[in-house]
């Protein structure tokens, strides 16, 4: 079903009005390189519009309650009391570079940047904007996917918070940077468009943290876009959890792109949020590059998580690993879309995708795409996609042995997620996230 | 480049060598498309009231709708206006005698192994009355009207049995179920229509062979196979031979009905004219290919192998809505040259513990373009669902691309699908091996090409199964047999 013109000129005209608020705001930037972005953005998206179930990329995913929503942009006086707050506890992880931010505004008191060097640069966006708007410009909107993913454009028109991250050439042995992002929640529903750019120069490692985190029940749109420039021989380590509450709207772009053997990884658990849209386009723009792909998404209730990716292999010799998992209570519902493009020029690709989901519930539903665009010979490309439920003989193996059905659930449960924390390689991450897992198991009773 | 990959490139790039007449006198309505049109042909098949009706409700809704340009394949706009939508080819406009049939043509024949006397038909030289009162196929069709069987055209079916085809028509793919389907239903020509009794096993395949000598395959074809309770059909269509057609755009409708306990069985070969090397000429064929399992246990088994047409984008389909019932798709789909095709299948689950199970075969080569795009769908009272789902692609030569667009949408947590796909090419170790002990590259890629297409073949029909390996061997090399 179509969304009808009129839900979307409202929604349209509330982000208008919002964005005409935030220009007044700007007093003497209103001319500058940076809001001609905006504003160009605005415009486009105003063409654009917002996608409906009609549009291929969207099909799985009805955007109604969030465009009847009446969202504002969180102004200071907006946010919440910060002194209850202990920004460690939401990881439990001490040696990190941390930025936090609250309802998207970077929040200085519960940033800890004691670990920053000349190595490894970690500045908060407005800061960055303030004092070297050119590095912005340089490092934001290499890619522009305003037609499949027109929320990239939203997040263009409002960007004004955020991180800027910069590894310098053959630096390593950093502290891992840890961005945590808190919705406060209640009052107003807001719109937090948090914008992160990471440049990683030849021959480093970064390890990066991102975390979606919730303080209240309040609704929110998180939307987000994140630009990885990965140099030649760098290695980049990206973990995102998204833990917001259940009141949260969660939309991101991510787009990345893998110079000469160099490598991402991005690993992706998703726990929070009504709704989630993630979209992850990874481009592989040199010889010998690598990127890995590893997700694993639990919802219950009647959460629904959309996972769309964009695997480009742009050259020959590079390598792509992918693997999604989705594990669904109650009347959840996920989607996954996986595209890999292999170019003619890509001879010699290596590329395996797999999205195995498991239906711990009768009315959770799954609707999944993987495919495969190839125009190249010389190539090994594989994907493959399982839905199912526990396995009976399994289950049947346990209850034999005396356990009760539900922790029996939660056991092969468990092996089934476990595969995908075992890839993280940083291990206070990993406590964190089988702790997250058995929480998930216990709230929907299997455990 | 290596010597193999030469001789790969060498191999592939080989022409269509049949060609085809074009240039052919026939009884034909004017240019266009409109009601008066429909109702000129519908008065020329002398049909009831209620076909025309029919026509007309087809071609109302068609003229409401947009050509669709989702699939993966590109071709210059379509001048509907500028198609004539009724031709009966005459026969004494063909070649007298197999001496003034293109010898290339006879070649090809030749390596098919078809006798002489179905190569008159498939060339389309007037066959004398002698021959066809002998015919195999006249008696084969006393036989089966022992049985109950019917098996006739569509016009016939139209006149004969106004009841059964009243009933089923538009039963599985509605009238307006899709541009093409709405315009084949609006001006749809003839077609064959089948209807298996009760209880009744088609002691044979049942094959459009019987049935060419008298018609010419339509540009609009429209078939509607019936399987009552407990019945069995096997049924061929098209045939491994390229056959003379002077038409571009085909959009035929397939339904299928399989009700308790019956189990269809519809196997296609498509040799179509593809164009030249330059992807000049060569047909669109636009299908709409559906079967129904209405009743429990039924099963309906889609085979093809597509090797020609320049366009293919066709996508048979099971409706599973009886319990227990079974779909299965197995198909080998070949482009070379400029070739497109985007093939696929759906399957709808519908009915409890039903099982679907979807191996296709892509193998590109050339400039060529192979979509595979199918839709698995478990609805929420479809307990105990199953479906596996095997799609491999094969590519020979860096120019071509092949693509994967699965679809798998499930509302039942108690189904269990799966679904893996493989792209490769084939490796030149596995040549240089065979090469190693004395057989040749052209035979080598033949071999390792049929080992690829191997879990489809066996499911074609025997003699069938043999042709298409070597209808394979020709796609592809063009010039081996």
């Amino acid at each position: 079903m179509g969304m009808s013109t009129n839900k979307q000129d409202k929604a349209l005209q509330t982000f208008r009005t919002n964005f005409e608020e935030f220009e007044r705001g700007l007093n003497g930037a209103g001319n500058s390189a940076m809001h001609k972005r905006r504003r160009a953005a605005m415009e486009r998206l105003s063409e654009r519009g917002f996608p409906t179930m009609q549009d291929e990329e969207w099909r799985y995913t009805n955007l109604g309650g969030l465009l009847e929503t009446q969202f504002e942009r969180p102004t200071a006086e907006l946010l919440p009391d910060t002194t209850n707050i202990d920004p460690v506890s939401f990881l439990g992880m001490e040696e990190t570079v941390r930025l936090t931010f609250i309802d998207g505004v970077f929040c200085a008191e519960l940033s800890d940047r004691a670990l920053t060097s000349d190595a490894l640069r970690v500045q908060d966006f407005a800061s960055v904007l303030e004092n070297d708007p050119d590095l912005i410009l340089s490092l934001a909107g290499g890619i522009d996917d305003g037609d499949e993913h027109p929320f990239s454009l939203l997040n263009d028109a409002f960007t004004e918070q955020g991180a800027v991250i910069h590894v310098a050439k053959n630096a390593t042995d950093l502290p891992p940077v840890h961005l945590l992002f808190l919705t406060s929640g209640g009052g107003q529903p807001l719109l937090i468009s948090p914008r992160i750019l990471i440049k990683a120069e030849a021959n480093s490692e970064l390890d990066i943290i991102e975390q979606y985190a919730g303080l209240g029940d309040g609704r929110s749109l998180t939307n987000i876009v994140v630009e990885i420039d990965v140099a030649d021989n760098a290695h980049v380590h990206h973990v995102k959890l998204q833990e917001e509450n259940e009141g949260a709207w969660h939309i991101s772009a991510g787009y990345a792109r893998i110079a000469r053997s160099a490598s991402y990884a991005n690993h992706y658990f998703g726990f929070g949020s009504r709704l989630v849209r993630n979209h992850l386009h990874t481009r592989m723009d040199g010889v010998g590059a690598e990127c890995i792909l590893n997700g694993l998404f639990m919802p219950m209730d009647s959460q629904h998580m959309d996972h769309h990716t964009v695997i480009d292999h742009a050259q020959p010799h590079c390598n792509s690993h992918e693997l999604y998992k989705g594990l669904l209570f109650d009347d959840s519902r996920g989607v996954f879309s996986g595209k890999i493009i292999v170019r003619p020029d890509a001879q010699k690709t290596d590329a395996k995708q797999a999205n195995n989901n498991l239906l711990l519930s009768g009315n959770a539903l799954v609707d999944t795409k993987p495919q495969l665009e190839i125009w190249a010979d010389d190539v090994k490309c594989t994907h493959g996609a399982t839905i199912g439920r526990l396995d009976e003989d399994a289950l049947f193996y346990l209850r034999s042995r005396g356990l009760p059905k539900a922790k029996a659930n939660s056991i092969l449960s468990y092996a089934f997620a476990s595969e995908l924390v075992g890839r993280v390689r940083l291990g206070a991450l990993r406590a964190h996230l089988d702790a997250a897992i058995h929480n998930r198991l216990e709230r929907t009773g299997n455990a | 480049m290596s010597t193999n990959a030469q001789d790969l490139e060498k191999l592939t790039s080989g022409d269509y060598k049949y060609g085809f007449v074009t240039d052919i006198e026939a009884d034909t309505v004017p240019k266009g498309l409109n009601e008066a049109v429909i109702r000129m042909i519908s008065q020329k098949k002398n049909e009831p009231e209620w076909m025309t009706e029919w026509r007309l409700k087809a071609f109302r809704m068609w003229r409401k709708m947009e050509e669709p340009h989702w699939a993966h394949v590109d071709f210059p706009p379509i001048d509907y206006q500028d198609i004539s939508y009724y031709s009966a080819p005459k026969m004494k406009d063909g070649p007298k005698s197999l001496d003034e049939v293109d010898p290339e043509l006879l070649a090809t024949y030749e390596k098919l192994g078809i006798p002489l006397k179905e190569q008159e038909l498939l060339a389309g030289v007037a066959v004398d009355a002698v021959f066809d009162s002998v015919s195999v196929a006249t008696t084969f069709k006393e036989k089966l009207h022992e049985m109950g069987i019917i098996f006739c055209s569509f016009s016939e079916a139209v006149q004969d049995h106004p009841d059964l085809v009243k009933k089923y028509l538009g039963s599985v793919v509605p009238a307006t179920d899709n541009f093409f389907a709405a315009l084949n239903s609006a001006v749809f020509t003839d077609g064959s229509f089948v209807y298996i009794p009760q209880g009744v096993r088609c002691p044979m395949e049942l094959s459009t062979y019987f049935r060419i000598n008298s018609l010419g395959t339509g540009q609009f074809e429209r078939t509607l196979i019936v399987a009552e309770e407990g019945a069995y059909v096997s049924y061929l269509e098209g045939c491994t031979a390229p056959i003379r057609d002077e038409n571009q755009l085909h959009a035929a409708v397939v339904e299928l009905v399989a009700l308790d306990n019956a189990e269809i069985k519809y196997s296609t070969v498509q040799n179509w004219y593809p164009g030249d090397k330059d992807g000049k000429g060569g047909i669109y064929n636009f299908v709409t290919k559906r079967g129904k399992c209405a009743g429990v246990n039924s099963k309906i088994s889609w085979t093809q192998v597509e090797t020609g047409s320049a366009i293919t984008w066709k996508y048979p389909s099971c409706i599973l809505a009886g319990d227990n019932s079974v779909g299965e798709f197995y198909s080998v789909a070949v482009t070379n040259n400029r070739q497109q095709a985007d093939t696929g299948t759906k399957m709808i689950h519908i009915g409890k513990n039903t099982r679907s199970t979807i191996v296709s075969k892509g193998i590109s080569a050339g400039y060529s373009q192979n979509t595979y795009r199918g839709l698995v769908k478990i609805g929420k009272n479809a307990d105990g669902a199953r479906n596996f789902s095997q799609c491999d692609s094969m590519l020979m030569g860096d120019k071509c691309g092949a693509h994967t667009f699965p679809y798998i949408e499930n509302h039942n947590s108690t189904a269990q699908m799966e679904h893996e796909a493989t792209t490769s090419k084939i490796g030149e170790d596995q040549i240089f091996y065979c090469n190693q002990r004395g057989i040749s590259t052209e035979d080598a890629v033949n071999m390792i090409v049929n080992g690829f297409c191997k879990e489809v073949f066996r499911e074609l029909p025997m003699e069938f199964a043999v042709e298409a390996q070597k209808l394979l061997g020709i796609s592809l090399e063009g010039s081996v047999g």
